[in-house]
């Protein structure tokens, strides 16, 4: 590694301190938070044969869920050879795309791009779990993922994933997926993964966006899950069921005008045969850039429960920087938890940007819900980017 | 006591000022060189007679302001009579050009190759006093036919170093509008790369990683304005919220994230004061039997213990539960596989 060294580092922390109730033991009982995140990120390192070198760090220690814990969430290095057609990254990192399906890995990722938009991806190495647990003997991935992205925004991909958990299979799929905008006004854009092990479909995930004018959006929208191949295959229930999930549904965003936008949504559910719905409506306010409104409703109905939702939020922005926040919410079970249907929570924050590095807030939250009579909590926090 | 409003008001206004005032006060300090550019170029001053450096600059990493000297050809009578003020706008405390991050990737060398005319990008030049920045805008770059092509195509990086730091949206294409908290899985599952033009890691990992130890919506509690999974009393309805999407909670928490909350909360076997969550009679065959064929996910958030789970006990080869597989896990799975897979040993001894 020698001749390397950092052309910019950034370094940022938050700390939070608090307290809640929390459930331990069966009896709920009031835990201290204590939690600080560190990050540094250097960027526009330099190093023969490599572009765009960098190296990302996010690490948290503290107090919280009634135990203390630290753990890292990233910490990778990534660069760029072969005239940056050649993308390495090694460490723990976040790979998306085709059946990856957001995971987290300590391992090499490695992508390659041709001219044309041709490209092929890759990764090996033991998927995370919290605490470290992963270090366990026998956890392993590896996937791959070819692809063709002509244009900015279109592509086509077909992915494949192997999972292995204590030494047996937890998952096999393979998947295809694609975004493409035939016209400046329609893209669409859609997954499927197959579980090649199960020999079942485990998703199908369509999406088509319609623009008709700038200013309104509908999006269409099907989806099929087999929620029991989202368990681990090393898992004993995977053996009991075989169902399916399916929800299809509308939704349309108008933007009103500049700071006025609006949104409504409506989806039916079926779940193993029987049916539910939901639905939502917001309305969203930006007035002189400084304030934020937000309204919002929504109602979710299955066989088992459902409940109706509202929720208001305003935050406004002082010009020195302090920004107050209020956020209400409320809402009503069809079918009491804790012979409770109703919840009622609230919630104000304050914050000062002392200046463009340093943030210092507090809130306040107190609730009445179905799982606690009365819920108190007080948030401090102290963010700082050098 | 309660002031009038309008003393309010005026007392208001006056912080205010105050702090403006203070705030300019203290930039004023800071020390930076006038140069009238309208004077020169109307004196027949050519650019290249100050910025000759320019014509060999390849990134805007270098210092390619004029040095002193480069001045003093021409005003060197002023710096002799001591009339520094002539240049430094606080020549008590004459500064350096600090050194600048320059996000944007710029040969000028390649540029005047083609045009030797400066003003084709630089329309406006600085004057002093003019504290705002010069700098050609994005539209003037995108003028040029080759960058419109790279534009339209999103390849951002051949001008920008680092787009993190912009708070952009690329509104053409991705327009991030609706509910795209849940849409925008689409977008990142086939075009993950055109998210990463804008998003690090670490924007995804707020909300994805599995060993983060605290939830985003308190560490962000002032955002009201952002949509976040588990605000406020999410806790009391994710029962509701799980059993309609199971798979949208496992596609970020293991099985083992409801045991070991479960657990903590009373409600797995063998847990500290053990909560019976389910109705009298649940245990017979008739009732949990469809429930579980229906929604297995919810049993397995708190029966999961492997060998040692539950239903182990009945449904055993040999048990009174009898065989608990549907018709169609037979068709998939051959009596063979019993032997190279351990979990399905478990019943199968």
């Amino acid at each position: 590694m020698g001749g390397a060294w950092a052309a910019e580092v950034s370094v940022y922390s938050t700390a939070v301190i608090g307290g809640r109730p929390d459930v331990v033991d069966g009896e709920v009982k009031t835990v201290a938070t204590l939690y600080a995140l560190v990050g540094v990120r250097a960027t526009r390192l330099e190093l023969k044969g490599f572009d765009d070198l960098s190296i990302a760090v996010d690490a948290w220690g503290g107090a919280v869920s009634a135990g203390a814990g630290s753990d890292v969430n990233l910490a990778y290095v990534e660069g760029r050879t072969l005239q940056k057609r050649l993308r390495l990254r090694l460490g723990r990192q976040f790979v998306t795309g085709g059946v990856a399906r957001a995971m987290f890995f300590d391992g090499l990722f490695a992508d390659f791009r041709t001219g044309v938009g041709l490209g092929l991806s890759a990764f090996a190495g033991i998927p995370v779990e919290r605490r470290f647990a992963n270090f366990l003997r026998g956890d392993f991935v590896v996937g791959t993922r070819a692809y063709f992205a002509p244009v900015y925004g279109t592509e086509v991909g077909l992915s494949f994933i192997h999972m292995l958990q204590r030494g047996a299979l937890s998952r096999q799929d393979a998947g295809f997926d694609a975004r493409w905008r035939p016209l400046r006004s329609l893209t669409l854009a859609g997954a499927l993964v197959w579980s090649v092990s199960e020999a079942r479909l485990a998703e199908v995930d369509v999406g088509p966006l319609w623009t008709p004018v700038d200013s309104v959006e509908v999006r269409l929208g099907y989806r099929r899950t087999a929620p029991e191949l989202f368990l681990s295959r090393t898992s004993i229930f995977t053996v009991f069921a075989d169902t399916e999930r399916d929800d299809a549904g509308v939704a349309v965003t108008w933007q009103l005008a500049r700071a006025v936008s609006l949104f409504g949504d409506v989806r039916a559910l079926w779940l193993a045969g029987q049916t539910g719905f939901e639905t939502s409506a917001r309305i969203a306010v930006k007035a002189f850039t400084a304030t934020t409104l937000t309204a919002q409703f929504h109602r979710l109905e299955i066989p088992s429960n459902g409940y109706h939702q509202a929720r208001v939020g305003a935050r406004h922005v002082l010009p020195s920087g302090v920004a107050l926040a209020v956020d209400l919410e409320t809402y009503v079970l069809d079918r009491p938890v804790r012979g409770q249907t109703v919840s009622f929570s609230a919630s104000t924050t304050a914050t000062w940007a002392i200046n463009r590095s340093w943030l210092v807030g507090a809130t306040l939250f107190a609730a009445t819900t179905p799982t606690f009579e009365s819920r108190y909590e007080a948030i401090a926090k102290l963010s700082w980017l050098l | 006591m309660k002031l009038p409003r309008p003393i309010l008001l005026v007392c208001g206004t006056l912080t205010l000022s105050a702090c403006a005032g203070l705030a300019g006060f203290f930039a004023s300090q800071q020390d930076s060189i006038k140069i009238p550019h309208a004077r020169h170029t109307k004196a027949g001053v050519e650019c290249i007679t100050c910025h000759e450096t320019i014509f060999d600059s390849t990134t805007l990493d270098t210092h390619d302001f004029p040095k002193e000297k480069v001045c003093l050809q021409c005003h060197a009578e002023e710096k002799n009579k001591g009339n520094c003020g002539f240049c430094h706008t606080n020549p008590e405390k004459p500064a350096t050009v600090a050194t600048r991050v320059r996000e944007l990737k710029l040969n000028h060398a390649t540029h005047l190759e083609r045009n030797e005319d400066c003003s084709g990008c630089h329309q406006v030049l600085p004057e002093p006093l003019h504290t705002a920045a010069m700098v050609p805008t994005m539209a003037s770059c995108l003028g040029c036919h080759v960058h419109a092509a790279q534009f339209t195509a999103g390849k951002c990086e051949v001008c920008h170093n680092d787009l993190t730091k912009y708070p952009l949206k690329p509104i053409s294409d991705f327009t991030h509008r609706g509910d795209y908290l849940r849409d925008h899985r689409l977008d990142a599952r086939a075009a993950g790369a055109a998210c990463e033009t804008c998003h690090d890691q670490k924007f995804c990992s707020e909300c994805h990683a599995k060993t983060e130890g605290l939830r985003l919506d308190v560490v962000l509690a002032e955002r009201v304005d952002r949509s976040f999974i588990h605000r406020n009393d999410f806790f009391s309805r994710h029962p509701t919220e799980a059993r309609a999407d199971e798979a949208s909670c496992l596609r970020c928490h293991g099985v083992e994230s409801c045991t070991s909350c479960h657990a903590r909360s009373g409600l797995t076997p063998g847990s500290k004061n053990t909560l019976e969550p389910h109705p009298a009679g649940f245990g017979e065959g008739a009732m949990h039997g469809p429930a579980a064929r229906r929604d297995i996910v919810q049993c397995a958030a708190c029966h999961d213990q492997g060998a040692a789970s539950t239903c182990v006990g009945c449904h055993r080869v040999g048990g009174v539960g009898g065989s608990p597989h549907p018709a169609s896990f037979l068709v998939r799975h051959r009596k063979e596989e019993i032997s190279r897979n351990a979990m399905c040993q478990i019943c199968h001894l």
